[in-house]
């Protein structure tokens, strides 16, 4: 049941009201410090990522409708997959799931105020925003990066690519880097610290696992990718000699490097989709997650693992067994923490009493495809068979399976689901099923036939293929099967669009959901609850008697916590309540910051070396600008 | 055995706690890093600078991580054990929790540990896959 | 004037009131606060993951380093003299040593005495700041013999001593930060924390020079 606000607590919550007064306008919106606004920019600024992805994949479809396709030439084809890629990973899922969906919930789930270091949250999107902007800068002036998203050398080396693609993607890289590793910083510190008094790791919601996992993945993982870029810009711009063999340099230390990162990042993008997942199913099954330790340990050691396992992309690439079957060994035993998860999710829908609304047919469609592309990775995780499929599109079958079906479609399901919280505004009900429908035919019908493309022998990343290969009837179908599922997402954005102004209320709770953010208002006020909630379970919406104790906790003016942004701290395993922290109300440093490092990694682009070092100590006096202003300790 | 409150909160109970939950995919990682390291440094260098005893060393590596990996999943049995029943409030909740984490992910890295330490001895010597 | 604070709602494990760490500004309200709180504080964890986040960066430097070295037929290649030992160990040996005062600078603020705190975080950045100047006279000496244009040996050695460079140097901006703030303007919690933050950067800076050392002179060892 939601908090009543009656008479006596009226008064109460007028005082948190007053307090926690936001600024308005534009200048409100920049120097926000506020988790659900600047997850809200994080959703809208990935949403447009996710559209500029969608038109290149959409062109890259048109180019590959028939036989000797003439709409891209085979420049401009490099430029789309390898902008496309880019795009959606890192402009578009991490983004929108860290930022976006983990910024405005985590603290509502936890029962915080705000993320721990809300500055550095702010900060955080701001650099995301400056990297992709940097990045897209590329693509507008014709420079896009071109040699795809793993950017292997020496194609990527200044030899062979001489321009400055490369660059826009190497500096993007390790901008958009800073922002993630920040933005993890923050969940991990969050979750630890900021859970509300009586919320011991047993009792956390399973999203929060997810965030966790996710989090800890992105600070261990990112700086390898960061390395390699730098070693690669270190290449092309001072003559360096990490990856060119005649001067005791390896290309595969790029291919290391990067798949150690790149495997985690698999698994970062998909993480999130699984704790949105575990949050929606109880919801509309009316029970609770099966296994829940089981599936919380399952999150946690699926991260951990997906370091041990970054060989596997590199299976074809002449290694010796002796190293490679560590990798395989990984691989094949990495299946079992998700198959508990995959099992645990179905054991709750059939155990539970299913209520087939548009949030939970997305994620039965996620079930469905995260089994298709798990399959297909099992297969791979065999060294000889992944010998036969390498750089075929029956791997662009597997990955686009788990990462469009197995980590968007939560996000999808997410978007209707929380949409009424995020917005107090119900969605239609009718529409959100067929884009379901829509998205769900769509999806199947481009990515399936890929397996078999894959098998028929057509190489991934080619601009075109003859017409007496085999391949045109599958490679039509496709493309269709494209154009059906923009028109699906296309069905989603514009249901979500005309319910934001002419949806029936929502209320606070309206699918009687299991975790806290459905306790407060839809929307959330500024300071999330108005008094720090009482918790037993990781469903804590579902516990009716501390519910009710928080009625009269609040009736009496107990646990407000109104002399300032205030919000509890407490200890990481058990949740003992530890001190009262202060947080910032809204801070401008934070976007002066996101510019002058824009201006620095623009400078080194440019060569102006003294420039970059310049914009570098005007962002560290902004820093010092930051910390004059004492907040939480 | 059994566990009261006060024991729970201790720092023994906790390191062993973390060690059960901790230790065997901690030997993994010991046995995956140390075994790659190995490979590459025999196989990677050009023209013999070295001779290092590769499947000696897989297996030796492997063994001590076995053996690590079993240490952590006995302590994780004997808190189980010791906190069966329990209510779901901290710390005995959070104990309890934890102990059936450290019992899944320590049988998982057993898992790849065995399968490290029986495939590599078996594996011809810096053969290409 | 000491922090107010709450009592906790129900029967908890914890006895007497929940500090407001903030309301602390003066030296004997900090040391009541920090003696109250059991759990690291927020900032001690971000700088904790910060520095884990650094580690790794090392920690991929270093193995590039051995990647490299297994994958040549020399190493050093022909022409290029292993590295001296004696000079490079002193001073990582004088930078290791500076984790003395840095430690007693926690103690010190952690107690209340802001102005010894400050002098002992003065005293460590004096040397770190004699540490620096040395180190880059011998890269620039090393710069003279071979260039990181040349091999991938050179390319990583200066990589990775460069890398070592900047965080030391980033940890002597910190180290004058800090030592400013509570110097001059007295102790409050958040500088506390920013205290045992820096001290934090420091120990792992510290561990890392040495094994950056270590690897360095790995052919001559």
């Amino acid at each position: 049941m939601a908090t009543l606000i009656t008479p006596s607590a009226e008064r109460h919550v007028e005082l948190l009201e007053q307090v926690w007064a936001e600024r308005q306008g534009v200048l409100g919106w920049l120097t926000t410090t506020d988790h659900k606004r600047i997850g809200i920019l994080y959703f809208f600024t990935s949403l447009a990522f996710f559209a500029a992805g969608g038109v290149e994949a959409l062109l890259i479809r048109t180019q590959l409708v028939g036989p000797n396709g003439h709409v891209l030439s085979p420049a401009a084809f490099d430029e789309m997959f390898t902008m496309h890629g880019i795009t959606m990973i890192f402009l578009f899922v991490i983004p929108m799931t860290t930022g976006a969906f983990g910024n405005y919930l985590i603290p509502l789930m936890i029962g915080a105020r705000d993320m721990a270091f809300p500055r550095m949250n702010a900060v955080s999107y701001w650099i995301f925003l400056g990297s992709g902007i940097f990045m897209y800068i590329g693509l507008v002036t014709g420079h896009a990066p071109n040699s795809g998203w793993f950017d292997y050398v020496p194609l990527a080396s200044k030899q062979f690519d001489p321009g400055n693609n490369i660059d826009f993607y190497g500096y993007g890289l390790i901008f958009n880097g800073i922002s993630s590793t920040a933005a993890a910083i923050n969940f991990i510190v969050t979750i630890f610290k900021l859970r509300a008094p009586g919320m011991s790791l047993n009792r956390m919601p399973l999203f929060c696992y997810a965030f966790l996992a996710v989090s800890f993945s992105l600070v261990f993982a990112l700086p390898a990718l960061s390395m390699a870029c730098v070693f690669l810009e270190l290449d092309r711009q001072l003559g360096f000699h990490f990856y060119d063999v005649s001067n005791g340099g390896d290309p595969l230390l790029w291919q290391n490097l990067f798949w150690i990162f790149g495997h985690p990042e698999v698994y970062i993008i998909i993480l999130p989709a699984f704790g949105i997942a575990t949050s929606i199913i109880p919801t509309f099954v009316r029970r609770k997650m099966v296994a829940f330790p089981l599936v919380a340990l399952a999150e946690i050691m699926v991260a951990f693992l997906g370091f041990g396992v970054w060989v596997h992309h590199m299976f074809a690439v002449g290694l010796a067994t002796i190293t490679t079957i560590y990798f395989a060994a990984a691989s094949l035993i990495i299946v079992i923490p998700s198959a508990i998860q995959l099992f645990a999710w179905i054991a709750t829908i059939l155990t539970g009493t299913p209520i087939f609304k548009t949030p939970l047919l997305f994620i039965i469609g996620f079930i469905l495809f995260f089994m298709i592309g798990g399959l297909s990775g099992v297969t791979v995780a065999a060294i000889p068979f992944d010998q036969q499929v390498e750089d075929s599109y029956y791997i662009v079958a597997h990955f686009h399976f788990v990462i469009f079906g197995a980590a968007v479609f939560p996000i999808l399901g997410g978007m209707y689901y929380w949409f009424p919280k995020v917005t107090g505004r119900m969605y239609h009900e009718g529409v959100g099923k067929v884009s379901f429908y829509l998205t769900f035919t769509g999806t199947l019908v481009t990515f399936f036939p890929m397996h078999i493309l894959g098998i028929l022998g057509m190489p991934r990343r080619v601009y075109t293929y003859p017409a007496h290969m085999g391949w045109t009837f599958l490679n039509l179908l496709e493309s269709i099967g494209s154009y059906v599922l923009a028109s699906g997402l296309i069905l989603i954005v514009v249901n979500l669009a005309v319910s934001l102004f002419r949806g029936p209320l929502a209320g606070n709770d309206p699918f009687e959901g299991d975790t806290l953010e459905w306790s407060t208002t839809s929307p959330p006020p500024p300071y999330n609850y108005p008094l720090i909630p009482t918790v037993s379970s990781p469903y804590a919406m579902w516990d009716k008697e501390d519910r009710e104790l928080d009625n009269r906790r609040l009736a009496r003016g107990e646990g407000l916590l109104a002399r300032g942004h205030e919000t509890p701290a407490s200890t990481v395993q058990d949740a003992e309540w530890d001190e009262i922290l202060h947080m910032p109300p809204h801070s401008a440093w934070p976007p002066v910051v996101g510019l002058t490092l824009t201006g620095m990694f623009l400078m080194l682009l440019l060569h102006h070396y003294e420039i970059a070092a310049g914009f570098l100590v005007a962002g560290g006096l902004a820093l010092l600008a930051w910390h004059n202003k004492e907040y939480a300790g | 055995m059994k566990l009261d409150r006060v024991q729970m909160r201790s720092t023994r109970t906790t390191l062993l706690l973390w060690f059960g939950v901790g230790g065997g995919p901690a030997a993994w990682a010991l046995v995956h890093v140390m075994g790659y390291a190995m490979g590459i440094a025999q196989c990677d260098q050009p023209a013999g600078r070295w001779q290092l005893p590769v499947h000696a060393w897989d297996v030796g590596v492997a063994a001590v991580g076995l053996v690590i990996g079993l240490a952590a999943m006995t302590v994780s049995v004997r808190i189980y054990f010791a906190t069966r029943g329990v209510d779901n409030a901290p710390p005995q909740g959070r104990v309890h929790f934890l102990s059936v984490v450290g019992l899944v992910v320590n049988f998982l890295a057993i898992m790849i540990i065995i399968l490290d330490g029986v495939g590599t001895p078996l594996t011809g010597l810096c053969h290409q896959s | 004037m000491s922090s107010s604070g709450e009592h906790p709602p129900r029967p908890s494990g914890r006895a007497g009131v929940i500090p407001r760490s903030s309301e602390a500004t003066t030296a004997g309200a900090v040391a009541l606060v920090a003696r109250r709180r059991v759990a690291q504080p927020n900032g001690w964890w971000g700088m904790a993951l910060f520095v884990a986040s650094e580690a790794t960066l090392f920690g991929t430097l270093i193995a590039t380093y051995f990647y490299l070295d297994f994958n040549a037929p020399r190493w050093p290649p022909a022409g290029i003299k292993a590295p001296s030992v004696v000079l490079p160990l002193i001073a990582t040996a004088v930078l290791v040593s500076t984790t003395v005062p840095m430690f007693l600078s926690v103690r010190a603020a952690r107690a209340g005495y802001a102005g010894l705190a400050a002098r002992f975080v003065g005293a460590a950045l004096l040397v770190q700041c004699i540490y620096l100047a040395g180190q880059i006279l011998l890269f620039r000496h090393d710069l003279n013999d071979f260039r990181p244009d040349q091999s991938a040996y050179a390319s990583i050695y200066f990589t990775t001593l460069a890398a070592h460079h900047a965080h030391v140097l980033l940890g002597i901006l910190l180290n004058g930060w800090v030592a400013a703030r509570i110097g001059i303007g007295g102790l409050t919690t958040y500088r506390l924390t920013a205290v045992r933050c820096v001290a934090l950067y420091w120990y792992v800076v510290n561990a890392l020079a040495v094994l950056v050392v270590l690897t360095q002179l790995s052919p001559s060892l």
